[in-house]
This record gives structure tokens, C-alpha cells and sequence, in this order.
């Protein structure tokens, strides 16, 4: 009871209604407990054949922790054993309220029950699958490497032996001087601090180097590029201006600019604005005595002879000539200070062959279009890219159809340009080569080996596209009398047009879809493309094995893998054999390497990253 | 007071200046007095555009500047260029993979082909006149003094005025020339170090003649048939299939010899010697033969202007083309197989990309090109009358003016032109003997030896043949596009051909008898009853009694034929056949004429040197 009270005592911190429901139970146990003590002495326990025990068990069996003195089946309702019981003795300890903890927490672990064991049969099973993941698992790790190796065009056994290739590199690292003179040499090396240099790492400096100044000249040209785009632009937006006012202003704000300019130099430097308006002045004189501008030159008098001055370009260019001519020969003010000892003391610069061909440049600028980007010289439009037909056709197949190389309104200015041009001497060869083409245009005028050609062309397609089968069959079949009734009274069979031109259309379809269609100068015997003896270096489907499509076929014969068509080192590497084993070396099991291992790692990485993202929902 | 340039200032650069036109600056050293007037001048308004002109010429010479490094040229041996569209239409993965790896294996292929180029050690290049506005032809004298000793002694000349006029032949390998004179003079030498080989009178006209594989064994065109004579001028073969040869060719890779008539095209196996196959032509009389390197088709040129192409697997021609409006004289091809050179009566030259069938250049010349020829490298020369021109990159672009120009003799006239391979020369065959001159450029400086190897020994030049017999094609393989061979057919009508060849093939080989002792037995043994049979004089009788009659028949149906005018014209063709043809043979020199040329050589210069 005593001990009932002391384990009450320890649950004291549960509540009131606990305790009284605990003390209820422990009066239950106290009173099974009497019962149980009472039955001992009664009939039912001799019944069973139990030996009597006595109330004090100490003195029959010697308790010990094998032998614990106590009913082991107790009756219905009788109160076990507990281990509470047995803890009783040890109230006082000074480990029992820890003890205690641990058995509860026992008990607790305790109370579920336990599974029956499973069938031999099942066990084994489960065992199995255990161990087959378990053996996969380890296995999947070689997924990689065996991929790897069938993939693999080529693979050496053993495995990983690095061929040692001798490079220069390799060289120099196992290089140790042993002459004397390699010592000696050696030693100045040493003593001068060159076998130091390592010449790659220079060479790489060197070449970011230049990398660097390469990009650096990309930016500039980029840069330049841009700055010339824009100046185009404006140039293009401000030549389209129309206004007159606007051109008014800007030649208002350019003369004042001028003015400006020339006021300030005068204020600066007097000698300098002397100097330039003198130059003005003696231009002026050379272009009054010369009337260089005056369109009096050759090209000038030429286009006056052939009356096309009124052609747009060429009235441009005068009136450019004449305002040229204007400009220069306009008197200007000059400066007060007189400048006949500048006169007297500049030489004539250059002599006058230079200037006058650097005028003439000028000329030729002044002819141009307004941006200079978009300016061609003037020799471009003499070269005339031959037109479509002219590359076709053989160019006397051309000449036959009329069309010549001239008559184009569009080409006759350019042909005027040329004209202008004299270049005497191509001129000359030109004319030749014209003479003599009308020489042998008129001495072959009666060949007819266009006509035959023709014909012979034409026959070969009626032959080829079943044409001729077509008018064989016609002319038997439209025979008078056969096929239909004469005499008198039968009218004549009228011939069916509308049969006859389907055929005509499908005939000339097949005729525009041949090769030689359009050329009328070639024949090509299509039926003889493939013929009979080098039909069998064709295939006509796709060949089986390895090849999945056609294409994939095709493609493996694009790189010839001979030794005619490649150097020897690519020709060696792709006739290689897919294994090869070395002689005399032992073939080791193949281990899980750290890299392998590595790329398992990865492997899997990539794959859960997949996973995941596989998993997120896509919107 | 002389002025100096501003420092920093180009002569080319012009300095806007007041009035916006040009300020010319002066030149020459001298005192700096007014350098800093000049200087002070308003060189550029601030608010002015920069000088555009300026910066464009900055651009230019920096983009040059940058686009002369070195680089590997790939793009030459670039060989996904054509199959490109072709292969990457797939979406299957494993194709896609595959046709990946075919890429970076033509990567690969080609970018160590391009670096293998650094081994090339030998440069082309041209003769180049400077200094001159115009350039004009350059002739052989003003060469000489810029050539080495050496090639110097190529330049020769052989006085043959008997036996004329001559043509010619180089072997493959350039090494060995091979001269035949029409009226039966044959002279095989090695031609650089002026050593005559063999010398042969063969009393009767001589056509055309060939090197077969190499220079051991050539094959002459004679009065009546081709005979085979090697090195030591033994007759090996007479060819008993052709009369009257006019060409000759040599399919190197197929060993198929072939020659022409007027009329018929025939093939010859010249390693077992056998008749491989014949045609007759049916078109105008052939005028000039020449192979296309490339696909091994035959080129003929024909009396009507037309250009036949073929192969010997047809009945009739593979294409045709109608070249000039008059008779064909002589043609070429290139070694690519792009360019077509053919050369008329009407003394037009015209430049064809065979492959398009276009016409590309065309170059009138004075008198019409008896002979055309294409240098490995590309120049083009035309001999006629008594003149040679060369032209310089005139296959592809049209030139101007010609490279070069050589003159025969006067009183002799030009038949037939070579450029030697793997050197710069030009054979040139006249009708009063043979001239040799140098065309700088015209040759490929860089050989392959697995093609042809100027500095062969007898030991490479045996196994060349060896490797060239086991590797020698069928000469069913000849088709106008060798590209197909391997391919798929992508046309059902192509395809139907193709399966249908594909089972006569087998039925072929399963019908075949293995050769055993007993089936050759048999064989011989029939092939001896046939031959008995048709030695047979009664058959003989007969057979010749049939052909007799099967010709007058045919002579009569011809007189009836409708088309009077062809037949007519063909007759006249044919009939000029033997006009002009010399009476041959008619004495024997005693003494080597071709030695004697050399000999005279070694004392005297050609006229025109």
C-alpha cells in the first residue's frame, strides 16, 4: 500500500482527477493483491497442483534475478508482476528517480506489439529486392563510363595508358646537358637568367597583346564608322533641303564666317592674310590668262562636237565648269598693305604639270555625286556586267536574237560616258574586235549550224518526252480510211483538239522541266543519266545497318577518309581500329577513377536539376 | 621664302581653307619664318564635318591592315559547301548526332589539309612589268635576261623542216616529250636535259600520238591503226579495231586508251588490251579530242560547231553543246573540270564552264587557233598561223590584253601547243619543227607525288604502276557527274534504272561459272570451234557476199535518202579526209634529225632570242 502511495507520490505534478482515478486503480490492485495472497492457502491452487508458497518466500526459494517469487500466470483479474514492483525496494536509491524516467520510457517503446514473423518464402524475396537495389545501385555508377566506352570510336586497352607524345616542350623539361659544351652552355643560361623564361607564357603576353591593340583599332574603327554614318546622313538630309531661304542663310552665315575668320587672321597675323590673298590673286590671273574653266578643253569641245551638252550630267558638269570659272576669276578686295615683296620672294611652287593634274583631279571630284561614300569612279561605269542572257547564251545566239550589246536607253549615257572617255587605245581594240565580228558574222551568214542545232534539239525532246511515240501513233491512226467509215455519206471525223493540246501542254511542261530547258545552245540526253552499266554505283534506297535515314547515309560519304584526300595524321586517326589492345601489357579490371567519380557527381546534379525543373509548373 | 610642310601633315591630306576650296602646300625644306603663318591659318572649323574622305582612306588602310594576317584558308577544302542543305534537314536525334560528327570532321579534315599547306614551300607566280600604264604582251627575248641559267636552257627551238608538221606530248610527270612529225617521224626524249631517247622513222603518217600510264609506253596514231611502242621503240601492240586514227587520249585512272576517227569513238583497255567500247559518232567529223580530267568524260569537237560529250556507257552522246557557229578546231579542259576552251574557225576563242554548259569569255584573234591548251595553273594558250598568245586569268574574268605572245616561224604555221605539267613552259609544234618556251606561272609549282612525281626513280615509278593497276576504275564508273557514285537515286525513274541494273548485275554473277579447270577447258574449247567456224572459207564465202550486198544496198537507200543536203555535206566532210593527207615516207634520213637539232642547239640561240 505503502509503495502504491509512493508511486502516487511521484505523479504528483498530475492533476486532482488523475490522482483520485490512481488512487481508485490502486485499490483495485491492493484488493487483487489481498485476494491473490488469500488464494495461495485455498483448494483452487491445489488443484492446479501449484506448490504452496509460503508468505515468506525467502525461506523456501532464494530470490535472485532468475527466480522471481511470484505467480507467473496470474488469475483473471489478478494484478501482474510489474516492474513497478520490483522497483520498490529501491525507493530510497538515489538513481530512482532516473531509473524510473528510463523504464517509463521503456514501457512506452514497449507497448506496441510485435508482428508475427513472416513467411521463409516472402523473406527471401525481400531480401532479394533489397540486395538488388543495394547491387544496382552500385553498378549505375559505371552508367557513364560504359556509355562512354561504346560510344567511344575508338577505345585502347589498357585503359588509360597516356600515350607520351614528344613534343618540344617535353623536350626541354627532360633536357639535362651532359657535354661539355651543353654545360657550359648551360651555365650562361643560368648566369643570365634566360632558362628561366618561360618563352609560352611570353608568347602568350605578346599575343594578348596584340589582341589588345586589335580590339582597341576595332573600337576606333567602329568609332570612325559611325562618325562617317552620321556625316552622311546629314549631308544626305541637308542636300534634299529645297528651300531657298534655307540656302540663302547658310550662304549668308558662310560669307560671314569668312569675314570673320579673315578680320581675325588680319588682326593676328597680317603676313599670313597677305600671303592668302595673294594666292587668290595669282589664281585668279592664271585662270583669266588660261580660261581653264571656260570649257575650252577637249572633253568640253568634244561634247560641244557631238551636241551633248544638253545631256543632264554633262550640262552639270559645265555649269559647275563655268561657276568654277566665275569664282576664281572674281576680283575680291585686297589688302591695304601692298605684298610685291612676298610676290618677289615666292618661287613658283610646283611646276605647272603638277598643278594642272592636280586641278584636274579636282575637275573630277566636281563631277561626282554630292557624298563621297557613295562616289564610284568614273571607270566603273564603263565595265557593264553582262547581263543575265548575255552569260546564258553564247553570244552569238545574242547577236542572232537581236538584242545586241547596245540600244538600251539606259546604257547609251554610259556609253556616251565611254566615247567621252577616249581611251584611245582600248577604243582601238574594241573597234577591231567589232570589225572583226561583223567580219565573221558575214563570213559564216550562211551557216545554218544554229538551225540544225535547233532541230537536232528538238527531236531529241520529242523523242524523250514521248512525243514522237505520240505523232508515230497520230499519223497511222489519222490515215484516210482508217479507223472510221468512208464513202458517201459519213462525214470526216473531226480531230479531238482538246485531247491533242492536254498532250501538247504536258508534253511542253516536260520539255520546260528538262535541264538544257531555256538553253538553247546545249542538248543534254537526260535518259542517259543513269544507264544501265553505271547504275550500279547507285543506290536506289537507303542501305540498311547502321544507317537509320538517308540522310544520315549521304552524310557519312561527304569526308573521304583515304589517304589521297587528307593529310596523313587525319587519315591514320579515322581509320583507327574500335579496339585495340596493346602487346605485352597487362589488361588490369577497370577501377572508378577520382575523374569518373567526379563526373557521376555532376551527372547526377544535372539530373535533379532536370527533375526539378521538369517539376515546376510551366505557364 | 620657302616653306616647310606642318609636321604631321601628309601630302595627301588637303587642308580645307578659307573658302573651303583647296590650299596647296608647298614643298621643300628652307626657313621656318612663315611655317607658323601657315600653321595659323584656319586649317579646320571646328563646327565643320570632319573630312570625311580623309576618314574613309583611315578605315580602308586599317581594315587592310588588319586583313593581311595570316590566316588558314579553309574554305578551299571545304567540302560541306555543296551537302550543307542537303544533310541538316533531319530532325531525328541520332541523325542530327551523326551528321554533327560529319561536320566536325570535315572541320577537321579541312583545317589540317589548310595548315598542311605550310609545307608548300614552292610559290607561283607571274611575271609582272612595272612601271608600264599599258602592259604589253612580253616576249621570249625580254624574258631571257630575268631568267635563271638554268631554265634559261629550256628555252630551245628544234629545226625539223623535213618531216612536219609536228605534234606533241608530255608525260604526266612533265619529265619526258614525245615529238611525231606527220610524215612518220618519231622522237621520244627527256626533254629538259635535252636527251634523246629514241628516234624512229615509221615511213607512214603519223596522227596523233600518246603516253599511256607512264613514260615506258606510248601509243601513235599511224596511217591505218594504232600501234603501242614502248620506251625502246619496240612495237608492243597494234590496235586492229580503228582505221584511220586521228586522236589520241589517255584515261590515266582507267587505263583506257581512246581514240577517234572522223566518224567512230573507240575505248581500249591498255592494260589487258582489249576493246572496252565503240560507237559510231553520227554527228559532223570529228575535229578535235580532249579529256575533261575531272569525270573522265571525252570532249569532241566537231566540224559544225559542236561540242560532244562522252561516256562510254551510251549509245549516243551524253550532252552536247553548240560552241561556235563554225567548225570546231581544238579544245580543252581544265584540270578541275570547270573550264572548257574551244577554239573555231572563225578565229574566236571561247572560254564554257562545263559544268553549266555557259559561255564565260570569248577573245577574237587574228588568224582562227589551230591548238588551245590550259596550263595547270590556268593560263590559256592559242596557237594559229604563225602565232602563240597566252592569256593571264582569263578563264574565270575576261583579260584584257595578253600575257604573252610568241611567234613561229614565218614561214611556218602552228598545229599543236602543250604546257608542260609541273613546269613553266609551253611545247609549241609547228610544221617546221618544235619550239619550247617559258610562260612564267603556267605550271603547278607544288606536285603530289601520289599523282604524278617529276623526280620519279624506276623503283617509285614500278610501284606507281602496281598501285595504279589495283586502283584502276571500270570505265562503267564514267559519268558526267561522279558525284552520284555512292548515292542515293532521288528520282523514281532513276531509281527503276538502277534496280534494274542491280539485277542484271546478279543474274550476272550467279550465271557465271567458277573457274575451275574443267570450265576453262570447255571455254577454250568453244572459243576454238568459233574461230574455226568463222575461218571456215565457205562461211567466209557467204559472209563476204552478205557484206557486199548489205553495202549496196545501203549505198542505194543512202542516194534515196530525203535529206540530200546532209549527206551531201557529210560526204564532202569525209571526202576531205585524206586531201591533206602527206605522202609519208618516202625516204629515209641517214643521220638522227632530232639529235642533230639538239646538237645544233647547243652552239646557237633561236632566231628569236
Amino acid at each position: 500500500m505503502a509503495g502504491a502511495k509512493a508511486a502516487a507520490a511521484v505523479v504528483e505534478k498530475e492533476g486532482v482527477k488523475e490522482e483520485q482515478e490512481e488512487a481508485a486503480e490502486l485499490e483495485k490492485k491492493r484488493s487483487k493483491l489481498v485476494q491473490d495472497i488469500k488464494a495461495l492457502d485455498g483448494p483452487e491452487a491445489n488443484r492446479r497442483g501449484f506448490r504452496k508458497i509460503s508468505h515468506n518466500p525467502s525461506q523456501k526459494i532464494a530470490e535472485s534475478e532468475f527466480q522471481i517469487c511470484r505467480d507467473v500466470n496470474p488469475k483473471e483479474g489478478e494484478q501482474k508482476l510489474g516492474m513497478e514492483d520490483l522497483m520498490l525496494p529501491l525507493r530510497d536509491a538515489n538513481e530512482f528517480h532516473a531509473l524510473t524516467q528510463q523504464l517509463n520510457k521503456l514501457e512506452a517503446a514497449q507497448s506496441t506489439t510485435l508482428v508475427a514473423p513472416p513467411a521463409a518464402e516472402q523473406t527471401v524475396r525481400e531480401n532479394r529486392e533489397k540486395t538488388y537495389q543495394q547491387v544496382s545501385k552500385n553498378v549505375s555508377k559505371w552508367q557513364h563510363v560504359v556509355t562512354t566506352n561504346r560510344e567511344a570510336k575508338h577505345i585502347q586497352f589498357p585503359l588509360n595508358v597516356q600515350e607520351q607524345s614528344i613534343t618540344s616542350t617535353t623536350l626541354v623539361k627532360s633536357f639535362k646537358p651532359q657535354t661539355e659544351l651543353e654545360k657550359n652552355v648551360d651555365e650562361v643560361l643560368k648566369k643570365s637568367d634566360l632558362a628561366n623564361v618561360d618563352v609560352n607564357e611570353k608568347e602568350a603576353a605578346d599575343l594578348k597583346e596584340e589582341e589588345e591593340a586589335q580590339r582597341q583599332t576595332y573600337v576606333e574603327l567602329a568609332k570612325l564608322r559611325s562618325v562617317m554614318w552620321q556625316q552622311e546622313v546629314k549631308a544626305k538630309h541637308s542636300a534634299k533641303i529645297k528651300s531657298k531661304k534655307y540656302h540663302q542663310i547658310m550662304k549668308h552665315a558662310k560669307q560671314a564666317s569668312h569675314e570673320r575668320e579673315v578680320a581675325a587672321i588680319a588682326a593676328e597675323d597680317p603676313e599670313a592674310l597677305a600671303e592668302y590673298q595673294d594666292r587668290i590673286e595669282r589664281e585668279r590671273i592664271k585662270e583669266r590668262m588660261t580660261l581653264k574653266h571656260k570649257n575650252t578643253s577637249r572633253w568640253a569641245r568634244n561634247l560641244q562636237q557631238k551636241g551633248l551638252t544638253k545631256v543632264p550630267e554633262f550640262k552639270k558638269a559645265i555649269d559647275e565648269q563655268l561657276r568654277k570659272s566665275k569664282q576664281l576669276s572674281e576680283k575680291r578686295e585686297k589688302h591695304e598693305e601692298d605684298t610685291d615683296e612676298v610676290e618677289a620672294e615666292v618661287p613658283e611652287e610646283a611646276p605647272v604639270e603638277a598643278v594642272e593634274a592636280e586641278e584636274e583631279e579636282a575637275e573630277a571630284t566636281d563631277v561626282a555625286p554630292p557624298t563621297l561614300l557613295t562616289a564610284k569612279p568614273r571607270a566603273a561605269a564603263k565595265q557593264k556586267a553582262p547581263s543575265e542572257k548575255e552569260v546564258l547564251l553564247p553570244s552569238f545566239i545574242t547577236d542572232l536574237a537581236g538584242g545586241g550589246s547596245a540600244g538600251a536607253a539606259s546604257s547609251a549615257v554610259t556609253d556616251a560616258v565611254a566615247a567621252a572617255a577616249a581611251a584611245s587605245v582600248e577604243e582601238q581594240d574594241d573597234e577591231r574586235e567589232e570589225e572583226q565580228k561583223k567580219f565573221m558574222a558575214e563570213a559564216f551568214a550562211d551557216s545554218n549550224a544554229v538551225e540544225q542545232f535547233e532541230k537536232e534539239k528538238e527531236a531529241v525532246i520529242e523523242e524523250e518526252t514521248g512525243e514522237k511515240a505520240d505523232k508515230d501513233a497520230a499519223a497511222t491512226k489519222n490515215l484516210p480510211g482508217w479507223g472510221s467509215w468512208t464513202g458517201e455519206g459519213t462525214k470526216a471525223q473531226k480531230p479531238n483538239v482538246k485531247a491533242e493540246e492536254a498532250a501538247a501542254a504536258k508534253r511542253k511542261e516536260k520539255a520546260n522541266k528538262r535541264k538544257d530547258a531555256g538553253r538553247a545552245h546545249v542538248i543534254i540526253h537526260e535518259k542517259r543519266g543513269v544507264n544501265p552499266k553505271s547504275g550500279i554505283y547507285m543506290l536506289a534506297s537507303k542501305p540498311g545497318g547502321t544507317f537509320s535515314t538517308a540522310a544520315q547515309y549521304e552524310a557519312s560519304l561527304v569526308v573521304p577518309l583515304g589517304p589521297d584526300w587528307n593529310t596523313s595524321n587525319f587519315h591514320k586517326e579515322v581509320i583507327k581500329p574500335k579496339v585495340k589492345v596493346l602487346r605485352g601489357k597487362v589488361i588490369k579490371p577497370i577501377a572508378m577513377s577520382k575523374r569518373t567519380q567526379k563526373r557521376q557527381l555532376q551527372l547526377k546534379a544535372a539530373r535533379q536539376q532536370q527533375q526539378h525543373q521538369q517539376r515546376k509548373p510551366v505557364f | 621664302m620657302l616653306r616647310r610642310r606642318p609636321a604631321g601633315l601628309k601630302a595627301h591630306q588637303r587642308r580645307p581653307t578659307l573658302s573651303g576650296r583647296v590650299l596647296k602646300q608647298r614643298s621643300g625644306g628652307g626657313g621656318g619664318g612663315t611655317d607658323t603663318a601657315a600653321a595659323k591659318m584656319p586649317q579646320q572649323n571646328r563646327r565643320a564635318p570632319p573630312n570625311v574622305q580623309a576618314l574613309r582612306e583611315r578605315v580602308e588602310a586599317q581594315s587592310k591592315r588588319m586583313t593581311r594576317k595570316i590566316r588558314l584558308d579553309k574554305t578551299k577544302y571545304d567540302r560541306l559547301r555543296k551537302t550543307k542543305s542537303e544533310i541538316s534537314k533531319s530532325r531525328s536525334k541520332r541523325v542530327k548526332k551523326a551528321v554533327a560528327e560529319v561536320h566536325e570532321m570535315a572541320d577537321k579534315s579541312a583545317e589540317q589539309l589548310a595548315s598542311a599547306e605550310l609545307m608548300l614551300t614552292a610559290e607561283p607566280g607571274f611575271a609582272k612589268v612595272e612601271s608600264v600604264k599599258k602592259p604589253r604582251p612580253l616576249s621570249q627575248a625580254q624574258l631571257l635576261p630575268h631568267v635563271d641559267l638554268q631554265s634559261q636552257q629550256k628555252i630551245f627551238e628544234l629545226k625539223l623542216d623535213k618531216l612536219g608538221p609536228y605534234r606533241l606530248d608530255f608525260s604526266r610527270n612533265g619529265q619526258h616529250l614525245l615529238l611525231a612529225g606527220q610524215k612518220g617521224h618519231i622522237g621520244l626524249m627527256h626533254w629538259q636535259d635535252k636527251q634523246l631517247l629514241i628516234e624512229q622513222y615509221l615511213n607512214e603518217t603519223v596522227r596523233a600520238v600518246k603516253f599511256l600510264h607512264n613514260e615506258t609506253m606510248f601509243a601513235v596514231a599511224q596511217k591505218k591503226r594504232i600501234y603501242v611502242y614502248d620506251k625502246q621503240g619496240t612495237e608492243l601492240h597494234c590496235l586492229q579495231d580503228l582505221i584511220k586514227p586521228r586522236f589520241l587520249d589517255f584515261l590515266p585512272y582507267h587505263w583506257l586508251l581512246v581514240a577517234s576517227t572522223l566518224s567512230h569513238l573507240q575505248y581500249f583497255d591498255s592494260s589487258i588490251g582489249s576493246l572496252v567500247w565503240k560507237t559510231r559518232t553520227g554527228l559532223a567529223p570529228t575535229q578535235a579530242m580532249r579529256q575533261n580530267p575531272w569525270n573522265a568524260v571525252m570532249c569532241l569537237g566537231h566540224a559544225n560547231g559542236v561540242v560532244s560529250l562522252w561516256t562510254p556507257n551510251t549509245g549516243k552522246s551524253a550532252a552536247s553543246i553548240l560552241a561556235h557557229r563554225a567548225g570546231i578546231l581544238s579544245l580543252d579542259v581544265d584540270t578541275t573540270g570547270t573550264y572548257m576552251v574551244t577554239s573555231s574557225v572563225d578565229s574566236i576563242v571561247r572560254v564554257w564552264d562545263v559544268r553549266t554548259y555557259k559561255q564565260l569569255q570569248q577573245y577574237y584573234l587574228r588568224e582562227p587557233a589551230r591548238a588551245v591548251s590550259i596550263s595547270q595553273r590556268g593560263l590559256i594558250a592559242a596557237g594559229g598561223g604563225s602565232s602563240v598568245t597566252v592569256w593571264k586569268d582569263a578563264l574565270a574574268t575576261h583579260a584584257g590584253a595578253p600575257y604573252m605572245t610568241h611567234r613561229a616561224p614565218p614561214d611556218s604555221s602552228v598545229v599543236d601547243l602543250a604546257f608542260c605539267p609541273f613546269e613553266d613552259f609551253l611545247g609549241i609544234g609547228h610544221i617546221t619543227g618544235y619550239m619550247s618556251v617559258a610562260v612564267p606561272g603556267a605550271g603547278e609549282p607544288n606536285f603530289d607525288s601520289y599523282v604524278a612525281n617529276p623526280f620519279e626513280t624506276g623503283k617509285q615509278r614500278r610501284e606507281a604502276e602496281v598501285h595504279s593497276l589495283l586502283e584502276k576504275l571500270p570505265a562503267s564508273m564514267i559519268t558526267l557527274d561522279p558525284n552520284m557514285i555512292g548515292r542515293i537515286a532521288n528520282q523514281e525513274e532513276d531509281r527503276e534504272q538502277v534496280r534494274e541494273a542491280w539485277k542484271e548485275r546478279v543474274a550476272d554473277t550467279a550465271s557465271a561459272k567458277p573457274e575451275t579447270r574443267k570450265n576453262l577447258k570447255r571455254q577454250a574449247r568453244k572459243k576454238h570451234l568459233e574461230k574455226e567456224a568463222k575461218n571456215d572459207p565457205r562461211v567466209r564465202l557467204q559472209r563476204h557476199e552478205d557484206a557486199q550486198s548489205a553495202t549496196k544496198a545501203k549505198q542505194h537507200a543512202k542516194a534515196k535518202d530525203e535529206d540530200m543536203s546532209l549527206s551531201e555535206e557529210e560526204g564532202g566532210w569525209y571526202a576531205e579526209e585524206d586531201d591533206a593527207e602527206a605522202e609519208a615516207g618516202e625516204e629515209r634520213p641517214r643521220r638522227s634529225k632530232m639529235a642533230s637539232a639538239l646538237s645544233v642547239f647547243g652552239d646557237q640561240k633561236p632566231d628569236w632570242l
